[in-house]
């Protein structure tokens, strides 16, 4: 059953009793919340997600109002896992975003049996492209822009890898855009489904493009990386593909990490090959069309050979 | 009054602590709470080696399974990091050709103990001589250490009535390091007595000025840690390791003998009675037999019923599934009997006015 | 930095590298640190794994392998990357 299945009523009743618990990629949250917000939110994002049922969830969370003065007087929202807090509260506006980074931080902090790099994944003809960038560098941006175009979302943040395969896992989320990344893409992608625009949080305005119906539906299926593609954002080229040296992109990926500092030898190792099988470039722009085309043209070459 | 040693009951992780086989007849319902207590309890990567040593990690549902082996590869981490910790301080603190002993779960990794297996750190505790602590606090700080609370109480409260610096912590790599020069205050209600632990202290095979405590000194400094502290965020753990210390330094000739023996001249006995007593209520650490007639250190039996009480609810893991309705009366009593157990009234009582006042300030 | 003053690699600890065309990526067993060196911190580096060396025998070492004009600035460079290195932990003292 998926969550657009479910009535509004059947929607609130199984967030607030905490048995609302969906698949993402590999991942099973139950989420907990009586904040109108976050049911809006992940009915309306979430629509094409599978309900889960069967008793087990990787991640137990909650957003919640604090107790006492907090909840009238600036009110607050805090975001439980296990019950327990991990980060300070947030402006109670921001349920929905502060949801979104919570389910980050589960999953990049608990799932250390994968390599969980900070980047960009999208696939097409079988082969990912892996795009490593510190905030504000436009990935997001361009990761929206080929998901709108046809390219298969695995994430917009994680970039997931089985180490004993060298395959990319997909966690297929809602692809968190900032500022002026909401109206571009809405420019874009005008058939793009984005949710409500959240402002003054710690990243400017936020809001989340709900992910493609197609990348949900194969989120269990894995992909070899071919390309990682540092992206830049750049007001003066519009679009322009550079190799980039082996030895600096694995130090790119390796400071971005996750986790790579927990994988000791065999991180540095995976990072190693990683680098070696796929091949490395950093991509400046600022016209997503073209960079469309680049991208297309990558797969196209690749697939001739 | 049925014995408390027959109620062998105890909640879900408890019991799979105990007989690991148990972990077989999982369902994933019960899969879900024992990872939720287990990672409450700083326990998940245990839980992957006991597992693991009984062959039946691969037979686990791969729900469960990833969640062990996450927590392994953390806690592989985590002793890589202890490993370079201590070997930085021993580079700091090299011309001062002081033996540096290390306490707790930096001295079972390094000393290659069982109970090393899956430990997560916090920090680093080191014991020098009193006499070198000034020195000590120099080097150290000449190397990128700094206090952390720069508070002038709390600065005297460490070092007048404490038995250890101010938390240090590295201005690079952000590591929190404990220098003590004793085990408990010299307020303290027991008096153990420090050179005597340094008299007896094992050298480190391979490591230059690095030592551990004696089996014996290290499983009653577990047991006074563990039975003094007023804030018991790890009491499942630190049981834990007690029991693998049992279960190993056991096998020794004559351990048990000289454990008494070393209470009674530490004046340690009733933390060691308490460590036994719930040692084996919890995980059945095999005591022998006729230990039973040296048990000294035995309270009352009105404190041990109330001790019981306490205790039996405060070490389970600090999660809602292992709560009752009195568990955070058991552990607020528990904070202030750890006080008490540390400073006299005269000191206590305005102490713990200082510090609420301080949390409302936060 | 005394003239007579010894340097070598860390001792007790492993160092893994990748080699990458002409740059090296380096891990550290120890501090669990990745770092890039450049073609001459890798020659600096494979020195002192061989053997222990001043300051002096390694910039002597090194104007032959690179073939270049001795100058106070090269020995000053060369002092300034050592203790790059050893910020790294990757160098120390003898002991």
């Amino acid at each position: 059953m998926k969550i657009s299945d479910l009535s509004k009523a059947e929607l609130c009743s199984r967030l607030k009793k905490g048995k609302f618990c969906i698949s993402v990629g590999p991942f099973s949250f139950c989420i907990d919340s009586h904040i109108e917000e976050v049911i809006e939110g992940l009915g309306d994002l979430y629509a094409d997600y599978e309900l889960r049922d069967h008793g087990f969830a990787d991640f137990h969370i909650s957003l919640t109002r604090p107790k006492g003065i907090r909840r009238w007087l600036h009110p607050q929202v805090l975001f439980l896992f296990d019950g327990k807090t991990p980060f300070k509260p947030l402006p109670f506006s921001q349920a929905l975003p502060m949801m979104e980074w919570g389910m980050n931080w589960c999953i990049a902090n608990h799932m250390h049996h994968y390599l969980i790099l900070h980047a960009a994944v999208v696939e097409k003809n079988g082969q990912a492209v892996i795009m490593p960038g510190n905030p504000g560098a436009g990935k997001s941006t361009l990761c929206a822009a080929l998901v709108s175009r046809g390219w298969r979302l695995f994430s917009d943040e994680l970039a997931l890898m089985d180490i004993d395969e060298g395959t990319l896992i997909p966690v297929t989320r809602p692809v968190s855009l900032k500022n002026e990344s909401i109206s571009v893409i809405q420019t874009f992608s005008p058939n793009a489904h984005l949710g409500k625009s959240y402002a003054d949080t710690t990243k400017g305005t936020v809001a989340h493009m709900r992910p493609p119906k197609l990348s949900v539906e194969h989120a269990g299926h894995s992909a070899k990386p071919r390309w990682i593609i540092a992206p830049q954002y750049n007001k003066e080229i519009s679009s322009k593909l550079d190799t980039e040296s082996m030895a600096k992109m694995f130090m790119n990926l390796a400071e971005n990490a996750f986790n790579y500092h927990i994988h000791g030898p065999r991180g540095f190792d995976v990072l190693g090959k990683l680098v070696e099988d796929c091949d490395c470039y950093t991509y400046t722009y600022n016209d997503l069309d073209k960079a469309i085309d680049e991208f297309e043209q990558l797969v196209q070459i690749s697939s001739h050979h | 009054m049925i014995s408390i040693m027959s109620k062998l009951n105890g909640y879900l992780l408890v019991k799979i602590l105990r007989n690991s086989d148990l972990a077989n007849q999982l369902d994933l319902k019960q899969w879900d709470l024992v990872i939720r207590q287990a990672r409450r309890a700083d326990l998940l990567p245990q839980l992957y080696y006991d597992l693991n040593k009984k062959g039946i990690l691969k037979a686990l549902p791969q729900e469960a399974f990833c969640h062990l082996e996450s927590a392994y590869h953390l806690s592989v981490a985590h002793q890589q990091a202890v490993r370079w910790e201590v070997n930085r301080i021993q580079s700091a603190l090299r011309k001062l050709e002081v033996p540096v002993t290390l306490l707790k779960g930096a001295a079972y990794v390094l000393a290659d103990l069982p109970c090393a297996n899956g430990r997560l750190f916090s920090d680093v505790d080191i014991l020098v001589p009193k006499v070198v602590l000034d020195e000590a606090e120099q080097s150290l700080m000449a190397h990128g250490w700094m206090s952390v609370d720069t508070d002038p109480y709390d600065q005297r409260y460490y070092r007048q009535w404490m038995h250890e610096l101010p938390p240090l912590r590295h201005v690079k790599r952000q590591t929190s390091l404990d220098v003590h020069h004793s085990i408990l205050p010299e307020t303290a209600r027991w008096h153990p007595d420090a050179k005597k632990l340094l008299q007896a202290v094992k050298p480190l095979e391979g490591y230059e000025r690095l030592y551990v405590l004696s089996p014996v000194d290290m499983v009653l400094h577990s047991a006074t840690h563990l039975f003094s502290e007023g804030e018991i965020d790890h009491g499942l753990r630190d049981l834990y390791d007690l029991d693998a210390l049992l279960r190993d330094f056991g096998k020794q000739n004559d351990f048990w003998e000289l454990l008494y023996e070393r209470a009674r001249e530490m004046d340690l006995t009733r933390p060691l009675y308490y460590a036994l007593r719930y040692t084996q209520y919890f995980l059945e650490t095999p005591v022998p037999e006729s230990s039973g007639k040296r048990v000294t250190g035995q309270p009352v039996r009105a404190l041990r019923y109330l001790m019981d009480l306490l205790f039996q609810r405060a070490l389970n893991p600090d999660h809602p599934s292992c709560n009752d309705a009195f568990t955070g009366i058991a552990r607020w009593l528990l904070y202030l009997r750890g006080h008490y157990l540390r400073m006299p009234l005269y000191l206590l009582l305005p102490h713990l006015v200082r510090k609420s006042m301080r949390r409302n300030e936060v | 930095m005394k003239s007579d003053t010894r340097w070598q690699v860390l001792q007790g600890f492993e160092f893994l590298t990748h080699g990458f065309e002409d740059e090296l990526v380096i891990y550290h067993t120890g501090s669990g640190h990745t770092h890039l060196l450049s073609s001459l911190q890798s020659e600096v580096f494979s020195y002192l794994q061989k053997q222990p060396s001043t300051l002096q025998d390694l910039t002597s070492y090194l104007i032959t392998v690179f073939d270049i004009n001795a100058d106070s600035e090269f020995y000053a460079e060369i002092e300034k990357l050592l203790l790059s290195l050893y910020r790294f932990d990757i160098v120390e003292h003898c002991q």
